[in-house]
């Protein structure tokens, strides 16, 4: 009996002593009368940022570089700033951050490029308001190059966020094997019509093979682009309701319209046929490679070699990008979905005992001469200049090696790419950078085809306040929609319209009614 | 006088009447060994239990418990209503169920079928072969499988397909999904599962054998009436403890093997409340999950524990 006591008591006291431990923390604010411009600390700080943290084999740790070393000595030591980096799992970004703020343990800066998820952060009260004047005095060159992404950087009026810019880039490409077309007998399709029949003839004269793959496909995320199907103009009303990454729009009619392509498509053949199982895009990559498929869509880069991989397994073949209009029906726009103007949003901890060291650092990334190093390294070492243009030494290996995509996730906070002032001279730089040797032209066409659609862009729509029913419903939503695309453009013809009827009312009642429901009320609210 | 009280005393000690501070001050040492695992289990055990309260609260991690209200049960009324959790309850009722049909006997089969070999070193050999599995992760068995049995390009499929056959989808249609998710975790666990059936056996009284072949049993006879009736109250016990994972579902095995063709079988609970838990950051509904597949184990291993008594079986508790 004693000893059952004595344990209740040692129980209590533990449960006590854990509930206690879990309470304290409170409210920073920058005191703006007492700030005297950026200066060294006469006590050494420490300043925690995080970086993306990709997992790709051969890099150095990205919290403990040579580039680390370089912002610390360069940086940190100038201002008697301790820089701590903390490692951020790129695919679990989200999740990483929300243990951190649990733990009590996040950096000083939380970002994403996600907007959505840091109205999501704001409105939990993670951040802490920014002072215009304080981000003068400490930034002046950051906020000379943000300025007029301001209109992001507020959330209800206040400055809450630090946005980086973010220059064109031209390396998405559609690809299409003009080698195949050429022996169709076919010119370069331009409206949905051609596209679809240069698609059955690749199959009908099996260009690639016994199982050849017309175009490659696989499992769509929550970003679903329909706008071959959309009006154009689209009303803003629309936009703001159907146009979104987090949530597919199934019950929008366009939406439909594009299932329907996609199973007509589908029971023809003309798409990849185990498209469903290919989740992360592998399967259709290595189609392509082998030669077996004709249409292919990525970021052309130099690593992975797709390119290289598919000219020593087909030496004959020939590649150019798919015209803006191949898969529209004749007579619409070429529309598309447009970057957002800003790259990373950054915002300063709740907690961060001096924001002002935050924006110094920003300051410093910002500063042309800083950028330049940290985007390039160092002369004659892992960069040479040709002309005015800096060239990376390919697969250098020393230690002060860049790390991945020219130390992108380091400065990514302030500017999402190179940018050196002029179109040409950031395209000359990207077909050096992104084109593998001898496919720099693929660079050029694919700059071509943006600036030729460019017109009949337009961004998705942007909420001021967060839609909590997106995070509430939107892992839900996507799975549902996950097995919902596979039913409709897997089933047959006949079957599709009372098999989207019945999606419809499963995906309202899964979340979408309610997702739907606080859009329209933001969106009056804004109105 | 003092003569008796000393006898008392003894008689006292004898009969196991003393003071619990008696007995401390005899044992002390093994009192302080048994601090160590009680610590452990109060630390790592207990201690996380106030977790639970999170189910009560409208908690999210960026205020912390500072700024969770309570909430009392919103959390499992909202689950409750939710038809993907019916539909997830269903599929690991289901799921670990057949697990259960199918893959509980399988190890027993197993280690009486290795007893049985005769050449010691074909037997060990053997063994080592089929525990291997249990030691990769699944992310890595899934991927075998799709590899395997993928309909087009999968090597069982182009086989079938080279024969003449039709292509089966393994993976790809649900009812078969399921017949392979079972198959598939019969593979990769029966091996292991054999080591606490071989070690009952061993622990056969040999004589029972000898006996047996002296009044002329032959190999099936002895095992039915020798070794399954001997190694009862480990598969009893066994039996019991799956019991109590009916509700516990492993997160890896539907999670790897899962794609959106068979969506409605591979949706159990540990991927619904990965899905609207903690992707959503809903760690209130994750809770309230967790305590509810908790209460549940707990009710099936009672009645399975009573169930086992009343056949006469000592059972666990």
């Amino acid at each position: 009996m004693k000893l059952k006591k004595m344990l209740c008591a040692a129980l209590s006291t533990v449960m006590a002593v854990g509930l206690l431990a879990s309470c304290g923390g409170g409210e920073m604010q920058m005191d703006v009368s007492k700030l005297t411009g950026p200066k060294a600390y006469d006590e050494q700080i420490e300043l925690k940022i995080p970086v993306y943290d990709r997992g790709m084999q051969g890099q150095a740790d990205v919290d403990n570089n040579y580039w680390t070393k370089y912002v610390q000595e360069n940086f940190g030591d100038k201002y008697n700033i301790k820089m701590t980096f903390v490692p951020i799992t790129r695919k679990d970004d989200v999740t990483v951050f929300n243990e951190l703020l649990a733990a009590g343990e996040q950096p000083d800066i939380l970002f994403s490029y996600d907007y959505p998820t840091m109205v999501s952060y704001y409105s939990r009260g993670a951040f802490q308001p920014i002072d215009e004047e304080v981000l003068k005095l400490y930034a002046p060159t950051f906020y000379e190059k943000t300025k007029d992404l301001q209109e992001y950087a507020k959330v209800e009026d206040q400055l809450y966020f630090l946005t980086a810019t973010r220059p064109l880039a031209y390396n998405w490409v559609t690809l299409i094997r003009t080698d195949w077309l050429e022996k169709a007998g076919l010119s370069m399709p331009t409206n949905q019509e051609e596209y679809v029949n240069a698609l059955k003839k690749f199959k009908e004269l099996k260009l690639g093979g016994e199982n050849t793959i017309p175009a490659t496909e696989s499992l769509y995320n929550a970003y679903f682009p329909n706008y071959e199907y959309r009006p154009y103009p689209m009303s803003e009303e629309d936009n703001a309701m159907y146009s979104d990454i987090t949530v597919a729009s199934l019950t929008y009619e366009p939406t439909k319209e594009k299932l329907k392509y996609m199973n007509m498509l589908y029971n023809e053949g003309l798409i990849s046929p185990e498209w469903y199982l290919d989740k992360d895009g592998n399967q259709k990559q290595a189609d392509f490679v082998s030669g077996k498929a004709g249409v292919f869509g990525f970021y052309l880069s130099q690593n992975p070699p797709v390119l290289q991989t598919l000219m020593e397994n087909c030496p004959d073949a020939k590649v150019a990008v798919l015209d803006a209009g191949a898969s529209f029906p004749e007579g619409t726009p070429p529309a598309g979905r447009s970057d957002w103007p800003f790259g990373m949003v950054s915002g300063i901890s709740v907690d961060c005992e001096h924001p002002e060291a935050v924006l110094m650092y920003f300051e410093w990334l910002s500063q042309e001469e800083n950028l330049f190093v940290m985007q390039n390294g160092i002369e004659n070492v892992t960069y040479t200049m040709d002309g005015d243009i800096p060239v990376l030494v390919d697969n250098y290996t020393g230690e002060e090696r860049l790390n991945y995509n020219s130390n992108k996730d380091m400065w990514c906070l302030v500017t999402e790419g190179k940018d050196y002032g002029s179109d040409e001279k950031n395209l000359a730089v990207q077909k050096k950078t992104y084109a593998p040797a001898g496919f720099e032209d693929l660079i050029q066409q694919s700059y071509d085809v943006y600036k030729e659609t460019e017109e009949y862009k337009y961004t998705d729509f942007l909420f001021n306040t967060s839609i909590e029913s997106l995070s509430t419903y939107g892992e839900t939503l996507k799975s549902k929609w996950e097995v919902i695309q596979v039913d409709l453009i897997n089933c047959k013809p006949e079957e599709f319209d009372a098999k989207y009827e019945a999606a419809c009312k499963e995906y309202l009642d899964a979340g979408y009614q309610a997702v739907l429901d606080e859009k329209a009320e933001a969106y009056a609210a804004m109105k | 006088m003092k003569v008796k009280e000393k006898t008392e005393g003894k008689i006292k000690a004898k009969t196991g009447k003393n003071g619990f501070m008696y007995y401390l001050k005899r044992d002390w040492q093994l009192y302080i060994l048994l601090l160590f695992p009680l610590v452990f289990a109060l630390v790592f055990k207990f201690l996380p239990l106030l977790g639970l309260s999170v189910a009560f609260l409208d908690y999210d991690v960026v205020g912390g418990f500072e700024r969770a209200k309570f909430i009392g049960f919103d959390a499992f009324i909202e689950i409750f209503k939710m038809k993907d959790f019916y539909i997830a309850l269903r599929n690991t009722i289901m799921l670990n169920g057949l697990d259960l049909i199918v893959g509980f006997p399988a190890p027993i089969i197993l280690a009486i079928l290795l007893n049985e070999i005769r050449n010691k070193y074909f037997k060990r050999v053997t063994q080592t072969v089929l525990y291997l599995p249990h030691f990769l992760s699944w992310v890595i068995i899934a991927g075998i499988f799709y590899q395997l049995l993928s309909p087009s390009t999968g090597y069982v499929n182009v086989l079938i397909q080279r024969y003449g056959g039709e292509s089966i989808p393994f993976l790809t249609e649900k009812w078969h999904w399921l017949v392979s998710y079972c198959l598939i975790g019969v593979w990769q666990s029966m091996g292991w599962g054999t080591i606490i059936y071989l070690a009952a056996i061993t622990g056969i009284n040999g004589d029972l054998y000898e006996a047996a072949t002296v009044d002329g049993a032959g190999r099936w006879r002895k095992i039915w009436y020798i070794t399954l009736p001997c190694i009862r109250s480990t598969i009893v016990v066994m039996l019991i403890m799956s019991l109590g994972r009916i509700l516990g579902i492993s997160f890896e095995r539907p999670y790897t093997l899962d794609n959106p063709l068979v969506r409605d079988f591979s949706d159990v609970i540990s991927t619904f409340v990965y899905r609207v838990g903690l992707q959503s950051h809903r760690y209130n509904i994750a809770t309230a999950v967790g305590l509810f597949q908790s209460v549940v184990g707990l009710i099936f291993v009672f009645a399975s524990d009573k169930f086992a008594k009343l056949m006469g079986e000592d059972g666990i508790i």
